[in-house]
């Protein structure tokens, strides 16, 4: 009977197992943007206390904008990225129509990796996903 | 020679008028270090550890974060608030790409008042200007100050405000902290009381005529 039990919560805990591991494997690690949720992510040495000081990266389903930043991500080729970023700040913090003609506009390229919904690593740095917007 | 002593009058008023309480900060404000010199690595987006931590390991920074809050007649504690919150007073706190220093500050905005972010001092002074017109409009309501300072988006904002509420809750709660920042740990004139105190410091100093003024300068700690 206990044999019988033990092979009960054995097969449960399997069954556990596979539940818990399901997401993870369901998921392809990818570059496409449209797989990663919106929100605040951070790295998980900086934990996710704010959303509002530096290093912390917001994603609006298509930019990655940075602390006092706001940027237009594009595709380039692979899982290679570019953004195209002004700073703002106080009163100049309003998303501007043409980011892409600022004389201050400040261009990077990234490489990204799409981990799950809530997880991505830019530049091999991880980030985690903090709360929606 | 009357010319020469209206200069010399001019000059003491102007020094007696930018000097703060902490002269290590006046000090060290008029240095030119570039962020780059002092962030060989590159920036960190982590910013974590409590204020007096913060305060301990980038003593130079908090000695002019209350030197320049001086300065501009920014309550000290609310400088500190913004400072340690934005960076922990790290130079190196942001991104390569992004704001940056201890006061994070953009460079259009920095350009604007005639600095330049990239330069540690400057950055301190700019932001200290910043926060001063916004401390003007708001006082120490810091979902006022989010607006001004951070201006961000409505998410962020609260977050600012928060934020910088429970640091200036910490600094208004344990004077020793802002005793701390002025001193670099071990010697400042504030003493923790409501009257700010006028004994004549003996800080060194590089400049007698800065050291002579703090006998007149209390520090504004609201």
């Amino acid at each position: 009977m206990l044999s019988l039990i033990m092979q009960s919560m054995r097969a449960v805990g399997l069954l556990s197992g596979v539940a818990l591991m399901s997401p993870a494997l369901a998921f392809a690690q990818s570059t496409d943007l449209s797989k990663l949720e919106r929100g605040y992510y951070n790295t998980p040495e900086a934990g996710c206390d704010s959303i509002s000081s530096a290093g912390v990266v917001q994603f609006d389903g298509k930019n990655f904008d940075g602390h006092y930043q706001l940027c237009l991500t594009d595709h380039l080729s692979d899982d290679r990225y570019q953004s195209t970023c002004i700073e703002v700040q106080g009163n100049d913090y309003k998303k501007p129509h043409d980011i892409r003609n600022d004389p201050d506009r400040e261009t990077s390229t990234f490489h990204l990796k799409i981990l799950s919904p809530r997880s991505f690593e830019m530049d091999h740095v991880q980030y985690q996903y903090c709360r929606g917007e | 020679m009357v010319r020469l002593w209206t200069i010399i009058g001019a000059s003491l008023v102007s020094a007696t008028a930018f000097a703060s309480s902490c002269p290590d900060g006046d000090n060290l404000l008029q240095n030119n270090t570039r962020l780059s010199q002092l962030c060989p690595n590159g920036f960190t987006s982590s910013v974590s550890g409590q204020i007096g931590d913060q305060i301990s390991q980038n003593g130079d920074n908090a000695k002019m974060v209350v030197a320049a809050a001086e300065q501009n007649g920014v309550p000290t504690d609310v400088a500190l608030a913004v400072s340690t919150w934005e960076s922990g007073l790290n130079s190196c706190a942001g991104s390569n790409t992004g704001v940056k220093g201890p006061m994070q500050l953009t460079q259009k905005t920095a350009r604007g008042l005639g600095f330049d972010r990239d330069i540690n001092e400057q950055n301190v002074q700019g932001g200290m200007e910043v926060l001063k017109q916004a401390y003007d409009k708001c006082g120490d309501n810091t979902t006022c100050l989010a607006a001004s300072y951070n201006g961000s988006d409505a998410a962020q904002q609260a977050d600012w405000a928060r934020g910088v509420q429970g640091k200036l809750n910490q600094l208004k709660n344990d004077s020793s902290l802002i005793a701390q920042a002025c001193s670099g740990g071990s010697k400042c004139l504030w003493t923790g009381s409501d009257t700010p105190t006028t004994t004549t410091t003996t800080a060194a100093t590089a400049d007698p005529q800065i050291a002579a003024t703090d006998t007149n300068v209390g520090i504004d700690d609201v």
